[in-house]
């Protein structure tokens, strides 16, 4: 029983990485479309931006 | 006993990694867009020599030394910014293979390379990590609380024959 649960704790490690590294590429980044038209004076603290963009 | 105290702390291991992995790459996610972004800004701030004038002596390029972490980000970007002057992205893997770029952002296994490059080459280098301009870089994207600060070296810039706005020095710490 034990041995099932860390091969599906491996596997499922796995995945998440694996999600998280080769994500499908999207047709249009709204953000970066966005942070392409910021000054760039503006784009020091872009990423502050972009936690209000999302909201 | 054994088993279920092993369980409970594989339980909690795969759980942490499962809720703080993504936050992380998330978090990392949106700092190298907004590098990816300033790669493609510097174009417009660099003024080059004469015979490595991107738009003049061909299209702007972007190279990658060493790979890097920008996904698919910097060929979405250069394919937007592209109009009448075209941007495009190439990935070397020595340095010798630099004809032809204007940007060549380095991976920081390769910044000892970067020493290597010849003075007037019109080649304005870009890292992320600390040391860079110790090695020979001209420009550093480093972050710090989130936000990204520019550090440039004026004296490699020069050595390299580019002259920066000073709008982009304006926003930058410079080491002259």
């Amino acid at each position: 029983m034990l041995r099932i649960q860390i091969y599906v704790a491996s596997v499922a490690m796995v995945i998440l990485a694996y999600s998280s590294t080769y994500k499908t590429k999207p047709h249009k980044d709204i953000i970066l479309d966005k942070l392409m038209e910021l000054p760039i004076e503006q784009l020091l603290s872009a990423t502050q931006k972009l936690e209000i963009w999302k909201a | 006993m054994k088993r279920a105290i092993l369980l409970y702390f594989m339980t909690v291991i795969l759980t942490g990694t499962i809720l703080v992995y993504p936050a992380e790459g998330a978090a990392q996610s949106k700092i190298n867009k907004v590098r990816a972004v300033f790669l493609f800004k510097f174009f417009d701030y660099i003024t080059w020599p004469s015979g490595y004038v991107p738009g003049v002596s061909g299209d702007g390029v972007l190279c990658t030394l060493g790979g890097h972490n920008f996904k698919d980000t910097l060929g979405y970007i250069a394919a937007r910014k592209s109009d009448d002057f075209r941007y495009h992205v190439k990935k070397i893997y020595d340095i010798n293979d630099i004809s032809g770029c204007h940007i060549l952002y380095v991976n920081p296994k390769k910044y000892k390379d970067v020493s290597a490059l010849q003075s007037n080459g019109g080649i304005l280098t870009v890292g992320s990590e600390n040391d860079f301009l110790n090695l020979g870089g001209i420009m550093q994207m480093k972050e710090r609380d989130g936000k990204i600060r520019l550090l440039i070296d004026l004296k490699q810039a020069r050595k390299q024959g580019l002259k920066i706005s000073s709008r982009l020095l304006d926003i930058a710490e410079v080491k002259k």
